[in-house]
């Protein structure tokens, strides 16, 4: 049964991630969404999956606040991110972490940049942080291409960079876009297992991927033509 | 710190050729007005008596008498009878025509200096000619210091229009530095922003380097224009420190106008883009 769906455990639970009645115009390639609803609780796992151009990469834009909805609601955290001034937005946006899946690495960066950039956008000084990166990248596998930049890197490196990126700013929620689709499995399940730790000291979850049994997720919706499914959890 | 993505010499060369030519025309267009004032206010500060002699013979005796009586006006600083010569040569344009004109025959002119606290008008003058029995015309000047204003006005208009021209060269030079920046960082502001950064932190991070390229443009340009105001003022009357002190707060003055004018224009260019980066 789908937690959401049964009252009391709906009950006095906070939402991470809500949208309701959430449409999108369809992209190149892709479907767009139609009247979307979906709730996420914080702490939750989520797995959202279905073939490519399903329209799951434009549900996590939406959700990561890089698309804005044609239609419908979306919450994060309990606030409304399109109503809020540009720096409200910001704010909501620093305690997101993000996976897309076309990765946005900033080339002029260094690999430690990169990642120490969820830090520096939040004001936090270098000095604070870099034990915490370099650290980071050492588990990540990354740790003798700190100095590097993007371009001297392999996909599956990239790949690694950017969910370290994701993770670095202890975000409330992570939104991962194919996040290991590019990695070997040993990469993805050393990948996989800082994703479900984070998980369970409370991060919220949400994966998308073409593999419905990439993880084991608390729930797994699919994505079928614009359209989200609901499947039992797990 | 985000690479620099190739060379920004064609923002600097531009910026310092506008600048430049913004600092030349400044102090051409300076120097009319200054100049243009100066006649103004020469010519506004003196008159000049013609005295048309009823017989030539006497006229050197008319021409001293009538000094005498302008020099005893009150309101008169100083008076000065004009060389026969000198009159000859001033009134050459309207006497031309005629074939060796005898001097004799010409009015006599009498530079009148005014007491500047206290000048002395027109018709005191003439009226104090006339009652020394003296005929005479007194010219206040009045169609010369009008023809200086209205040269002065065109000198303005011209520099001001001149100046309009370079500061929109500069605010254009700005604006493109920033879109070319903007074009090569979009993909990494789209990515600050969805990190959370805000606008305003992107804009101030982003058109940086298009600032600093439009601000040493300024100050070569302007660095250029005083270097060539500095040799014009060797070559025609030398340069006291003075003048040195003031070209320094001119060429400071004109670097900070420059580079204020293309970094605004850069700024409200980035952030227009930026702008846009936020859905």
């Amino acid at each position: 049964m789908d937690p959401l769906s049964d009252p009391d455990l709906s009950q006095g639970t906070t939402s991470a991630l809500r949208l309701s009645g959430v449409a999108a115009p369809r992209r190149a390639g892709t479907s767009g969404l139609e009247g979307v609803d979906l709730e996420v609780a914080q702490g939750d796992f989520l797995l959202v999956h279905g073939e490519a151009g399903a329209g799951k990469s434009l549900l996590m834009s939406l959700a990561g606040l890089a698309v804005r909805p044609a239609a419908g609601r979306i919450e994060v955290l309990g606030l409304n991110p399109w109503r809020l001034a540009t720096a409200g937005r910001a704010r909501l946006r620093r305690r997101m972490g993000l996976v897309f899946q076309d990765l946005n690495l900033i080339e002029g960066m260094t690999v430690a940049e990169n990642a120490g950039l969820p830090m520096r956008i939040a004001g936090i000084r270098p000095d604070t942080y870099r034990r915490d990166v370099a650290e980071l990248l050492d588990w990540m596998g990354l740790g003798d291409k700190a100095g590097a930049f993007p371009e001297d890197l392999d996909h599956d490196q990239r790949q690694r960079l950017a969910v370290a990126r994701a993770v670095a700013g202890r975000p409330e929620v992570i939104l991962a876009d194919e996040p290991v689709g590019w990695m070997g499995p040993e990469a993805a399940g050393r990948v996989l297992r800082l994703l479900l730790q984070l998980n369970r000291q409370g991060v919220t979850l949400v994966v998308a991927s073409r593999n419905p049994d990439l993880a084991p997720a608390r729930r797994r919706l699919a994505l079928v033509g614009g359209r989200v499914l609901p499947e039992a959890g797990t | 710190m985000i690479r620099r993505h190739g060379p920004r010499l064609a923002v600097l060369v531009i910026a310092a050729a506008f600048t430049a030519l913004a600092g030349l025309v400044g102090q051409a267009g300076m120097a009319a007005l200054d100049r243009t004032e100066g006649w103004r206010a020469r010519l506004a500060g003196e008159m000049t008596a013609a005295i048309r002699p009823s017989d030539p013979a006497g006229a050197d005796a008319e021409t001293v008498r009538a000094t005498e009586v302008l020099a005893g006006t009150e309101g008169v600083a100083e008076v000065r009878a004009l060389e026969r010569t000198r009159v000859a040569e001033l009134l050459a344009p309207w006497t031309a025509g005629a074939r060796g004109p005898d001097l004799a025959t010409l009015p006599r002119l009498i530079a009148v200096e005014l007491d500047a606290r206290n000048p002395a008008r027109r018709q005191d003058l003439a009226e104090a000619l006339n009652a020394a029995g003296i005929d005479a015309v007194v010219d206040d000047h009045q169609g010369w210091r009008r023809t200086a204003a209205d040269f002065r006005h065109s000198a303005a208009v011209g520099l001001l229009a001149a100046l309009m021209l370079c500061a929109s060269g500069l605010a254009a030079i700005g604006a493109l530095a920033a879109d070319q920046d903007f074009a090569l960082r979009r993909a990494a502001l789209r990515t600050r922003i969805q990190l959370g950064d805000t606008p305003l932190a992107c804009l101030l991070s982003g058109v940086g380097p298009a600032a600093r390229d439009l601000a040493a443009g300024a100050l070569v340009g302007g660095l250029g224009a005083a270097g060539l105001g500095v040799l014009s003022g060797l070559i025609t009357s030398g340069i006291s420190t003075a003048d040195l002190i003031a070209l320094t707060w001119r060429l400071a003055s004109l670097v900070a106008a420059a580079s204020l004018i293309a970094i605004v224009c850069a700024l409200a260019t980035a952030a227009r883009r930026i702008q846009e980066l936020d859905p």
